[in-house]
């Protein structure tokens, strides 16, 4: 009982920056206009732009849709599934948990790069 | 998207903060002995279900880690503060001490000759050891929002809204005459209240920044202000705006030197800055023009050559400062962040600079 405590004591620490995130994310997400500043003042989309809709999107089981409005949802879900798994599962200390936390955020970070450059090629559309 | 272990790491930000002017924490007078650590040793405690012992009568102690056992603190020392719940440090060996109030949380007394006192450290206990664990940033998002609302985002609202209206007033003069003579005085107060705001913010930031940072388990305190900023640094200004940036190295130099004497650190010892401005020009002007030919994708190369000429120029008490540059590392974090930011029109900036600020003092040691 207590090592599961423990175990959920150190997952939420660990995940804890995660927390701001999802809370500013679900406000701004009730929005029904965009509070994307690259949105507002250039008129184009940004990197991150279609990731709320991907994810409702994604919460409701439509992955096409999800893939549609941004590839990179569902892969962060994943990313994320694997980010908790290994929370929970990791022991305190263990550099794995930075490894991952480092390589996830960059591939993360790069692949929304990636994906906003294939909008504007006409690869992907735009949002 | 996630910090790092030592970041999610990061204390609970307790109450407290500074003493009274004038009252300055519980610090003994120069020369004297402060307070010691309660009766039976300040014990820093464990959390619980660490088991933290106290030192023995008189002196003070660690708390061990959870589960485990503590160290005891030196005969006749004083320890490190009290259980959690208090916060403070005590003295140290043989001398006089910073203990806490009894039932209060603990604090620092300022030091001798020094203006103010420190507060306890965030969480009422020792800030989370980073890589290096020699300079700590433990300040978080949900901290700075209310400040970061209060003295940033509002001033430049205002100063904005000043300028929204005086370009909606102006097309209602037909007479370029009295157009000018009324957009004039708008133009000179937005001038200046766009300086005001920014450096205000800037102030602000800075007074956040040392608050929560510790140095080698020292707590700072900034005392900056903005008419000292700017009495200290108009001319700079003047000048970089008449190079278009190029005076950035001298500049920056010259802030640090200013931002360094106004810290207060808890030991008393002094930040020293002795950069040499033409060393940095030729990293300034390589950044400059590769991150506007990359669209500002170099920024983490660039800022890790920024934090280590800065780092290793800095030093407490004549021990200097290394930086470990990571700008592999700090690329992912830095685009997430700065994602996040955009996407959410601003609101995540100060959750976005705490993670930043921490990555940053990770890498210092």
């Amino acid at each position: 009982m207590g090592g599961a405590r423990e175990r959920l004591s150190r997952a939420w620490r660990r995940l804890k920056p995660l927390a701001p995130v999802a809370v500013i994310a679900g406000l701004l997400g009730l929005l029904p206009f965009t509070t994307c500043l690259v949105k507002l003042l250039f008129h184009v989309p940004c990197p991150g732009c279609g990731m709320t809709r991907a994810s409702l999107a994604l919460l409701r089981g439509d992955l096409r849709a999800s893939l549609a409005w941004h590839p990179v949802a569902a892969p962060a879900a994943v990313d994320l599934a694997v980010a908790t798994t290994l929370a929970l599962t990791l022991p305190e200390g263990d550099p794995r948990w930075e490894r991952f936390v480092r390589a996830s955020t960059a591939t993360l970070g790069i692949a929304l790069f990636v994906a906003w450059a294939l909008r504007f090629v006409g690869v992907l559309p735009m949002v | 998207m996630m910090q790092s272990e030592s970041n999610a790491f990061s204390p609970a930000h307790a109450a407290g903060g500074f003493p009274p002017p004038g009252g300055g924490g519980f610090g003994g007078p120069p020369g004297g002995g402060g307070f010691g650590p309660p009766p039976g040793g300040g014990g820093f405690g464990g959390p619980p279900g660490g088991g933290g012992f106290g030192g023995p009568p008189g002196g003070g102690g660690f708390g061990g880690p959870p589960g485990g056992g503590g160290f005891g603190g030196p005969p006749g020392g004083g320890g490190f503060g009290p259980p959690p719940g208090g916060g403070g440090f005590g003295g140290p060996p043989g001398g006089g001490g910073f203990g806490p109030p009894p039932g209060g949380p603990g604090g620092f007394g300022p030091p001798p000759g020094g203006p103010g006192g420190f507060g306890p450290p965030p969480g009422g206990m020792m800030p989370p050891v980073g890589r290096s664990g020699r300079v700590v940033f433990a300040g978080r998002g949900g901290d700075l929002i209310v400040t970061y609302l209060m003295h940033v985002m509002i001033p430049m609202g205002a100063v904005l809204g000043v300028a929204f209206a005086g370009a909606a007033v102006a097309p209602a003069f037909d007479n370029p005459a009295a157009a000018f003579v009324i957009s004039m005085p708008i133009a000179l107060c937005l001038t200046v209240g766009i300086f005001w705001a920014a450096l205000h913010g800037v102030v602000t930031l800075s007074r956040f920044h040392y608050e929560n940072l510790t140095i080698e388990g020292q707590r700072c305190q900034y005392n900056g202000t903005v008419g000292g900023l700017v009495k200290t640094m108009w001319l700079d200004y003047v000048i970089m705006a008449c190079t278009m940036g190029l005076y950035f190295p001298w500049y920056v130099t010259k802030l640090n030197k200013y931002e360094y004497s106004q810290v207060a650190v808890q030991s008393g010892e002094q930040l020293e800055f002795h950069g040499d401005p033409a060393s940095l020009l030729g990293t300034y002007l390589i950044g400059a023009i590769l991150m506007s030919l990359t669209g500002g994708l170099y920024f983490p190369w660039f800022a890790n050559s920024m934090y280590e000429w800065r780092w290793n120029a800095t030093s407490l008490g004549g021990r200097p400062f290394q930086f470990q540059k990571d700008p592999g590392g700090l690329l992912g974090t830095w685009l997430i962040q700065s994602l996040l930011t955009v996407c959410s029109g601003g609101i995540y900036a100060p959750w976005a600079i705490c993670n930043m600020t921490e990555w940053e003092m990770r890498h210092v040691s």
